[in-house]
């Protein structure tokens, strides 16, 4: 469970991006759904602790997110592999950074259940869009993180691939917070949806797969939600 | 590859030209030039060697000295000591470094002075690159780092270090070609061994010939050092 309380966040010219935000995410898959530079993304960097708030509490299964560094898995939305390190490397990093005694062993099998063994020796810049999503996954699969936080994971994959990323999201049984402007997106990642709007950034509506059936309909909801 | 070895037969043609519209001793054919090499191999390779190894040992020296400085200029925890580091590498670097020699020939001699001279120039390039490039790593990818359970140690070797890899190789470079051609002035100070002593030498005895042989010389292990370190710099930076 991921609980913000009182959570305000202001960058140095603007408005705030966050102001008194209270909100829970329980274990499972919950969405964020809302318009481009409404906060979402200065939320998951709160939760994942390379923002700090100026006010307001943020507790992830009862501890801070500094506390619990290592068992956070932060995927961005662009840019979130080191371009000097293999395939391999990028996923054995936080191995390393945890001491583990075989990081590059530990590699194998998360591979191989991705199907990424073939480019585990290339470079980020030698793969597709895709490929790299996948890499991420792998690499917060081999770190063992509790929790996920990731930012617009199907916005720069193709079609093909975005199936695949689904459902490997899907299976995975953690606590997740996704972020998205897409409607059919938040759909088709089946879990707790809420959508915002901002800045700084507010809950509008809460819901979850009971409550629609279709991305139009929820399409519909959203649009409601930001008219009000 | 092939627009360098036009470039090197367009250039050494255009000396051959030169020399025969000049028509003056100071600046005798290639071709000329290139037959007293072969007469002097022996000289010449032995000068090569000595003046290589002052260069080998001066950019060692500067390479670890400028790392080290560089590093703690960017990184040192602790404030005060990084920005008095980087103040004064800062303030240190324009002074013409070369004014210094006679300064450098009474701390340590003939022979040390040499190195040092050649090792206080190629410094600088070295530890301003590493000082700068280190700072320029990309704050997402350390932050990253931060939330998988890394500490500062882990920015430096995993971000810092890599993404300011390309950078100090260029300073690296630019530390090797600015050290041969110190090497000329800190030879030919004191005129006991080296190519710059025997370019000197050979100059003031006007003998051009094994003046342009000698020049010659020092200028193709110029290139080649150029040349090698592009090579190491592709095969160490194969992601960029």
């Amino acid at each position: 469970m991921i609980r913000l309380s009182g959570v305000t966040y202001k960058y140095r010219r603007g408005p705030a991006a966050l102001y008194n935000f209270t909100a829970e995410f329980p274990p499972g898959i919950t969405v964020i759904l809302g318009p481009n530079g409404s906060g979402k993304t200065t939320l998951l960097k709160i939760i994942a602790g390379i923002l700090r708030p100026q006010s307001g509490v943020v507790e992830i299964m009862g501890k801070t997110p500094e506390e619990l560094r290592g068992k956070i898995a932060y995927i961005p939305q662009t840019g979130g592999l080191y371009p000097w390190m293999t395939v391999r490397e990028n996923i054995a990093l936080p191995l390393k950074l945890l001491r583990h005694p075989n990081p590059d062993e530990a590699v194998k099998p998360v591979a191989e259940a991705l199907g990424i063994s073939h480019i585990l020796e290339r470079y980020p810049k030698e793969i597709s869009g895709g490929e790299q999503q996948k890499v991420l996954i792998a690499r917060s699969l081999a770190s063992g993180a509790e929790v996920w936080l990731l930012d617009e994971p199907l916005s720069m994959i193709d079609v093909d691939y975005r199936r695949e990323i689904i459902q490997l999201l899907r299976k995975i049984n953690k606590t997740m917070v996704i972020i998205t402007h897409n409607v059919q997106d938040a759909v088709d990642l089946g879990g707790r949806i809420y959508i915002v709007k901002g800045p700084p950034l507010q809950i509008v509506t809460a819901t979850s797969p009971d409550h629609y059936t279709d991305a139009e309909k929820l399409a519909e909801m959203a649009r409601e939600a930001f008219r009000r | 590859m092939r627009y360098y070895v036009a470039a090197l037969a367009m250039l050494l043609a255009l000396w051959q030209l030169a020399a025969y519209v000049i028509n003056k001793p100071y600046l005798p054919p290639f071709t000329e030039v290139v037959l007293r090499m072969a007469t002097d191999y022996q000289l010449l390779t032995k000068n090569l060697a000595v003046t290589l190894m002052r260069i080998a040992t001066a950019v060692a020296l500067a390479l670890s000295v400028g790392l080290a400085a560089g590093l703690a200029a960017a990184w040192l925890s602790e404030k005060i000591s990084a920005n008095l580091l980087r103040a004064l590498i800062l303030l240190t670097y324009p002074i013409p470094h070369v004014a210094l020699l006679p300064i450098l020939l009474h701390l340590f001699g003939i022979e040390a002075s040499k190195i040092a001279l050649i090792s206080l120039i190629a410094f600088y390039p070295i530890a301003l690159s590493v000082m700068e490039w280190s700072q320029r790593y990309p704050r997402d990818l350390a932050a990253l780092i931060y939330t998988m359970g890394g500490g500062r140690r882990d920015v430096v070797r995993y971000v810092a270090l890599p993404s300011a890899l390309p950078g100090i190789l260029t300073g690296l470079k630019i530390a090797l070609n600015t050290a041969y051609s110190v090497s000329f002035i800190a030879e030919s100070l004191a005129l006991t061994d080296g190519l710059g002593a025997l370019i000197y030498d050979s100059w003031h005895r006007l003998d051009f010939l094994q003046m342009y042989a000698a020049i010659f010389t020092l200028g193709a292990a110029g290139v080649s050092t150029y040349a090698a370190m592009s090579l190491i710099e592709r095969k160490l930076i194969k992601w960029a």
